[in-house]
């Protein structure tokens, strides 16, 4: 075995790089090692940039740890392999050549992840080998035995389970010793890496190329099927947005309770003045109305990081890839719209993955689209307040019903807007979806918990950051200058924000938005939802309640018509109320032309929808 | 209008003018947002 001394001492400066194909499970191993809570899920290309993380020796030696976008080859297709490929190769400008290669083999992929490990030994780097989801290849009917393996490759291997932490100890114990890292000699230039990975796999006894998982085929016969499965999908689709409605009720009761006996005890104890009005009109008013839909939001979530663990959406991919190619996008588009339905930027950021640059900016101009975790507040808001609580079927919401319609709205936009873009630009080759499909599993209860841990501690960080900041700002320009004794009318209608909602309105006048909506729209340009927590303030300041964070959407109810609630509903499908999506427009895409350009479609189909729904609805209640 | 409501109106609110400062801030250094930030050690 060739080996390399390595200085002890300078282990705190070294970079060890975590290199396998995708979805061998490298985030996982790097979360289990460094603590940190990256992203992982059960199909290909979730990461896409590089992550750094700092990790513990067993020693207690401190090493970075670099986690990698996942590569076939070191010739990259897409950016995100590129990135992998840059580091390895020691040619990124951001990030010097690792001083350790740790390639993580998929023990039930093996064939094609000793192809890349073939690639990486010819760069001389220094390797140690992690051969991982042991149980799942065992429970196929693989074994593989590990010594065996080791003396064949002539590199340092552990055998690990990456989402169990097993193996993850072995390894802090290799990494303590760099004795033991292999610097391999180059094998002749010529070497096909197929041809050496077969070579490896018979000398270690492996005949059997990749073990066949029963389950899946079966499942697959049924859920790729292009009928059945398109009915289960659409099912699924709508089962979802039943149950946002229709299991949110009881807790969402709860957080108002909450929210209004915290207005009640301040109401009571607090003496008249600025303060008992910044903290009942503004913050309680205006953060207590977002915060009651975060069950609503868990909700949705549960149910995405269930088909996300369980390997179904690279299949939901391939489903879509015939009607992705229609509107001349492959289904590698799949995956970054789907990321866009939790928030657009990861979703934009996702597009890496996808090779042919012009299905990547169509991708990215409709991102928007997709109905992110933020719009939910602003939609369970209004159809609460304007759509009834009732059954239009056996165990069909009317709520559910135009939930999923919204969703759909967005998707059939999407689909609009890249058709017209394809038209426009003439229509390129439409790549060919070359995807791996996962074997199924159940999804781990503690990963769906940590997930939808991470999503609610997003949604309060939001909460008791951003929001709460901007709320408190919105109280002050709705409360100063106070309006004169003897004034008409509000005393909000005097104030700054009062003033500049009245000019505004100008604007929004024909698509049906009072001088309110217009106010709360500002500061719903920094997230959706602070649109939510601004309407509350605004309203709270407005009337005499002390309830307003509680009763939100009585009190638009009664003030708005049926037609400025549902035109509102459509601004919020294709509004681009976000800055920091456009700010990650300008940097993924390096021009400002491309955030100006889907700043200005998305408001401009913003409005027209707006109007148009108005009017319709105007026209047919009167 | 008691002292103590001018002080501690004028704190929260000198807080969350100093949050969205920083804020921005952040966005423009590396336009972190949903806890997607290079550093996996950072926090955010």
């Amino acid at each position: 075995m060739n080996t390399q001394v390595i200085d002890l001492n300078r282990l705190a400066q070294r970079r060890v790089a975590l290199v396998g194909n995708p979805n061998c499970g490298k985030s996982s191993l790097f979360n289990r090692l460094t603590g940190s809570q990256q992203k992982v899920a059960n199909y290909a290309g979730v990461t896409v940039e590089l992550k750094r993380g700092r990790m513990k020796t067993a020693q207690g030696k401190s090493i970075t740890l670099l986690d990698l976008p996942g590569t076939y080859s070191l010739n990259p297709g897409a950016e995100d392999e590129a990135v992998a490929c840059q580091v390895i190769r020691g040619e990124s400008l951001q990030e010097p050549a690792p001083d350790l290669v740790v390639a993580v083999l998929d023990a039930t992929r093996l064939r094609r992840s000793l192809r890349l490990l073939s690639s990486l030994r010819r760069l001389g780097l220094p390797l140690v080998v992690v051969l991982n989801r042991v149980d799942s290849a065992k429970s196929n009917g693989l074994h593989v035995d590990v010594k065996r393996l080791e003396q064949v490759l002539g590199l340092p291997l552990v055998a690990t389970v990456a989402v169990q932490a097993q193996g993850a100890d072995p390894l802090r114990s290799v990494l303590d010793n760099p004795l033991v890292w292999a610097a391999p000699a180059s094998p002749p230039g010529d070497t096909n890496d197929d041809v050496q990975a077969l070579s490896w796999m018979l000398a270690a006894g492996l005949e059997q190329d990749e073990p066949v998982d029963g389950w899946s085929q079966k499942f697959d016969s049924v859920l790729l099927h292009p009928v059945w499965g398109s009915l289960i999908l659409v099912s699924l689709l709508f089962l979802i947005f039943q149950a946002v409605f229709a299991g949110a009720q009881a807790p969402m009761d709860a957080v108002k309770a909450g929210v209004a006996g915290l207005a009640e005890l301040l109401a009571q104890s607090l003496p008249e003045g600025l303060l008992k009005s910044l903290l009942i009109d503004g913050v309680l008013a205006g953060v207590g109305s977002v915060l009651v839909f975060l069950p609503q939001i868990l909700i949705l979530f549960f149910f995405i990081l269930v088909l996300e663990e369980s390997g179904y959406l690279p299949r939901a991919a391939l489903l879509l890839d015939r009607m992705m190619g229609s509107i001349g996008l492959s289904g590698r588009s799949f995956i970054p719209l789907l990321s866009s339905f939790a928030c657009a930027i990861p979703g934009i950021m996702a597009t890496r993955s996808i090779p042919d640059q012009r299905d990547r900016w169509v991708t990215i101009m409709i991102a928007p689209l997709m109905t992110c975790s933020a719009r939910l507040p602003v939609y369970a808001l209004l159809i609460g307040a304007f759509i009834p609580a009732m059954d239009v079927g056996p165990g069909l919401q009317l709520q559910g019903l135009v939930l999923f319609a919204l969703y759909m709205l967005g998707i059939v936009a999407a689909i609009a807007v890249a058709t017209v873009i394809r038209l426009c630009r003439g229509a390129g080759p439409v790549a060919q979806l070359m995807m791996e499909l996962p074997d199924y599993h159940w999804p781990r209860p503690a990963d769906v918990a940590l997930g939808l841990w991470q999503r609610a501690h997003i949604f309060l960080r939001n909460v008791g950051g951003i929001i709460l900041a901007l709320t408190v700002v919105l109280w002050f320009l709705s409360s100063f200058p106070a309006a004169p004794a003897g004034f008409a009318g509000a005393p909000i209608e005097y104030s700054l924000a009062g003033r500049m909602g009245k000019v505004l309105a100008v604007v929004f006048e024909p698509i049906g938005f009072n001088w309110q909506i217009a106010v709360a729209l500002i500061p719903g340009l920094a997230a959706r939802e602070v649109a939510v927590s601004a309407l509350g303030t605004v309203y709270a300041l407005s009337n005499t309640t002390d309830a307003v964070g509680a009763a939100l959407g009585p009190i638009i109810a009664a003030e708005w018509s049926l037609a400025t609630g549902l035109s509102l509903l459509v601004w919020y499908v294709f509004a681009p109320q976000c800055m920091a999506t456009l700010a990650t427009v300008r940097r993924e895409l390096g021009v400002w032309r491309a955030p100006a350009l889907m700043a200005v479609y998305l408001f401009g189909m913003a409005y027209a929808a707006s109007w148009l729904t108005y009017r319709a609805v105007l026209h047919w209640s009167t | 209008m008691p002292w103590f409501d001018i002080v501690a109106v004028t704190v929260i609110l000198a807080w969350a003018c100093a949050f969205l400062w920083r804020r921005w801030g952040a966005r423009k250094a590396h336009a972190d947002h949903c806890g997607h930030c290079n550093n996996a050690n950072c926090g955010k």
